[in-house]
């Protein structure tokens, strides 16, 4: 393997810190003494036939072995196991960057791996090591600090979140003039969570789905407290503990607001650590209260005609399909089903539903910071030819972080296509000559 | 203020406002809110761009202001709102009366348990802090969190960041920046994280959790640490009758129990939160599950026999401390949980148990359908309205104040509690 350790101070500076008691101490926790039986049975059954290499978008772009599933594996958790605690720092470092930032836990190569391996499980152990031992890179650890600090992933003060949500009730009152955000109401049938950049960079989508609700009458609210944010890069870096906090306050001020159900925003990560990862640390063996991603709520809405289309989306778009709620949720076909009621001119891209190739963003990998974009947007060219294939003008992407990783790509790759969250399409499509007066 | 004896016991249905759809002048009206004692219900109004006022039982606040939220009734009757003067400054006006001070943002309006004394978290010009009955705390901070008022509203207190950081200087952030602020004064203690500060309920010690690396948990007393470090902790309370101090612990996988820094239950629940001491300290309760999707009550140690695979939620200790009562919950289906035993009913919703001062009564509001009613010892009233405040027992126990909403009619009704 030759790869160039980045310019991450997290990464080098962790490694000059460490304490290399602590590397033995995680190795038999996570590895091999104490080691869950999933991961024993895991690297237990490997036959290391290399079939997942070609689910792997980094290893179909930059054609180098040493991106193979089986190879991450390899230089991570095969290393540990046989150098154990005299592992080097800088192997130490080079396993974290692998398992941080050249792996997006996106599943995609479980699929292909004769005994369902769940590579993505494998690096999720790695990153948790890492964690343990405090080689992690510095932008997406700081984002983990900010989670400590403020309960949201963006440093977004308590009173910028209030002050934004109301911003935008009243901007959205110059279109809709009876429009409220309700704040703090009790016993709403739905309580609507976003994640940190929401308030931060794109408002806008706060804007739009209080549209989107008091046009389909939906008895909604947020909270004015934290616990609005449902994100949760916690997990990502590895802090289960802290991952467990967030998830815990997000689900109690649902509870205390005594709502019904939880609707998330068009987030695929936070969905996977509120749906599945982070509630069932905390013991909690299903959601205490109905969760579910917004794709599946505008389902659900425009089944029941609750949202119509009011005229259709005239440019020809394609869908791309977030790893986390469609391999990891099969919300495929509800986002179809809405995707082509305001779209006509829609078409596939190939691969596409549990098949479709990550943006490369996810798992944390874009929160990782400028060090590691180069081989992210590289990584991930065979999705830019994927994209291009459609000959799409709009990509639709039901997911904050396959944004930012789509951007980047078709940015580099000089694609000329725009990309929509499925809530901008609803919202510019959609019949709003409904919305309720009081 | 008017003491809950002297409220209103005898009449039992009376009628409060007839037409909530009043015809006064409004464009839009927001969620009511209705005071202790049930006489008053108030709606925050707009009555045109940037013109927000209050509307309590069909009369206007004299005053409208560009922006008002988090209407409140405090526990002693009076009625408090967050507004917004037409100078762009936010301020607390309570009975249509503004405080002095006003502030570049305001939030977290809060009461003493007696609701002599208003909190509220205020921001000036980017720094962070509290204000109690219109005075402010002589420091702000860069950013504040968890803001509290102590029971008797005599202190005020929150998670305060001591010093700016640098975005990405995650190595000063590790040496900890945090602090817990009393009246504005921080500790000399400075940690990673610290959450959920909690006073005493004389207001003068305070317990919270806290980090003091990214991997060791414990509590932390009145700027003192706790010796023992955890994997992780929750939410400790003091015993009001000795002022120990108790928090869940996780130690390896498993969660149990320490005081004053010392295992008094050793770990062996996958969960353990919420934990409660009884009004006299000389019981104390959490919620555990002693396996993944299997939650229960933990009192004194020992577990019930009844398990709930979805949640367990709002115990509360009856006044004696003799009793517990709980929400449970299996799948979509509500219960009430009481003493280990689970009433009949299921519902769609239960909320927080209410017990009566003699501690023999319990009364629960339920919603089934859409509609809200009561519950009181195991049975349902045959009456369900469409919007239901919380039942106040009275003092004697042998009454509960009704308040409701409905057929457009807003009433309190005072209902004998038979046996």
């Amino acid at each position: 393997m030759k790869r160039e350790l980045a310019q991450d101070i997290g990464l080098r500076e962790g490694i000059k810190r460490i304490d290399r008691g602590k590397i033995k101490k995680a190795i038999d926790l996570l590895f091999t003494k104490k080691a869950e039986t999933r991961l024993k049975l895991y690297t237990s059954t490997c036959i290391h036939c290399g079939l997942c290499a070609e689910a792997c978008h980094f290893y179909m772009s930059h054609k180098d072995p040493s991106y193979m599933p089986i190879a991450k594996v390899q230089n991570t958790i095969w290393k540990l196991l046989k150098e154990g605690a005299n592992v080097n720092n800088q192997d130490l470092a080079l396993i974290a960057q692998i398992a941080y930032t050249e792996c997006n836990l996106c599943r995609r190569c479980s699929m292909y791996c004769p005994f369902g391996i769940d590579i993505a499980y494998q690096m999720a152990m790695v990153r948790r090591f890492c964690h343990l031992i405090g080689v992690t890179p510095q932008y997406i650890q700081d984002t983990a600090h900010s989670h400590a600090a403020t309960m949201n992933q963006m440093w977004v003060k308590e009173d910028e979140w209030i002050d934004s949500v109301q911003w935008q009730e009243e901007e959205a009152r110059e279109e809709l003039p009876y429009l409220r955000i309700p704040l703090e109401k009790y016993e709403a049938d739905v309580f609507y969570s976003v994640i940190g950049p929401e308030p931060k960079f794109r408002s806008q989508l706060i804007y739009q789905a209080a549209v989107i609700m008091n046009v389909a009458g939906v008895n909604w609210t947020m909270p004015a407290t934290p616990g609005w944010d449902n994100s949760d890069m916690a997990m990502y870096v590895g802090d289960y503990e802290l991952m467990g906090r967030l998830k815990k306050i997000h689900f109690e001020t649902a509870l205390r607001l005594k709502c019904k159900k939880i609707v998330m925003g068009e987030c695929g990560h936070a969905f996977r650590s509120v749906y599945d990862t982070g509630t069932r640390w905390l013991g909690w063996k299903e959601p205490p209260l109905p969760i579910i991603h917004a794709v599946q709520f505008y389902y659900e809405l425009f089944k029941a005609g609750k949202i119509k289309v009011g005229k259709t989306y005239p440019k020809k778009v394609t869908f791309h399909d977030p790893c986390n709620i469609v391999r990891g949720r099969g919300l495929q076909e509800m986002a179809r089903t809405v995707v082509k009621a305001f779209c006509p001119d829609f078409v596939e891209m190939h691969p596409n539903r549990e098949h479709n190739y990550c943006c490369s963003a996810g798992g944390g990998v874009i929160n990782c910071g400028p060090p590691y974009k180069k081989t992210r947007v590289k990584g991930n060219k065979v999705k830019a030819e994927q994209l291009k294939r459609t000959e799409a003008e709009v990509v639709i992407a039901p997911c904050h972080n396959c944004h930012g990783g789509l951007e980047d790509i078709i940015h580099h790759y000089g694609l000329n296509m725009e990309i929509k969250f499925l809530g901008d399409i609803i919202y510019e499509c959609m019949d709003k000559s409904t919305h309720p007066e009081e | 203020m008017v003491e809950k004896k002297d409220w209103d016991w005898e009449i039992e249905s009376r009628v409060i406002v007839e037409l909530l759809d009043c015809p006064l002048r409004y464009i839009w009206r927001e969620e009511p809110k209705v005071s202790p004692d049930g006489e008053k219900i108030a709606f925050i109004i707009n009555e045109g761009e940037n013109k927000f006022s209050v509307c309590q039982n069909k009369t206007h606040w004299e005053e409208a202001y560009d922006k008002v939220w988090s209407l409140k009734y405090g526990p002693d009757g009076r009625l408090s709102v967050l507004a917004l003067t037409d100078e762009g400054r936010w301020t607390v006006v309570t009975e249509q009366v503004p405080w002095e001070n006003s502030f570049d943002f305001a939030w977290e309006l809060q009461f003493s348990t007696d609701g002599s004394q208003i909190g509220v978290a205020i921001q000036n010009e980017q720094q962070y802090g509290m204000a109690v009955n219109d005075v402010l705390w002589p420091t702000l901070y860069p950013n504040a969190n968890h803001f509290t008022l102590s029971p008797k509203g005599n202190h005020s207190a929150a998670v305060v960041q001591t010093q700016n950081l640098s975005q990405g200087d995650i190595f000063k952030y590790q040496e900890g920046v945090f602090s817990v602020a009393i009246d504005g004064q921080t500790w000399d203690t400075k940690l990673v994280n610290i959450w959920t500060p909690i006073f005493d309920h004389q207001g003068k010690h305070i317990c919270a959790q806290c980090r003091t690396s990214l991997y060791t948990y414990t509590i932390v007393v009145d700027g003192k640490v706790w010796d023992k470090e955890f994997s992780s902790v929750w939410r400790p309370a003091f015993n009001p009758a000795t002022r120990s101090c108790m928090a869940p612990v996780r130690i390896g996988k498993k969660w149990g129990l320490a005081q004053d820094g010392e295992i008094i239950l050793t770990p062996r629940f996958y969960q353990m939160w919420n934990f409660i001491f009884s009004p006299l300290g000389d019981s104390w309760a959490a919620i555990v599950a002693t396996d993944l999707g299997k939650w229960t009550v933990c009192i004194n140690g020992s577990t019930w026999k009844t398990h709930f695979e979805t949640l367990v939620y709002d115990i509360t200790f009856s006044p004696d401390g003799q009793r517990i009562a709980a929400a449970g919950k299996n799948k979509d289906k509500w219960f009430v949980l009481v003493d280990d035993q689970v009433w009949n009913e299921s519902f769609d919703m239960v909320f927080e148990p209410v017990f009566s001062p003699d501690s023999k009564h319990l009364a629960v509001k339920v919603e089934k359908n859409g509609a809200y009613t009561y519950a009181i010892d195991g049975k349902v009233l045959p009456h369900s309205f469409d919007q239901l405040w919380m039942p106040v027992f009275s003092p004697d126990s042998k009454k509960i104040l009704l308040r409701g909403i409905t057929e457009n009619q807003y009433l309190r009704a005072v209902i004998p509690v038979e046996g």
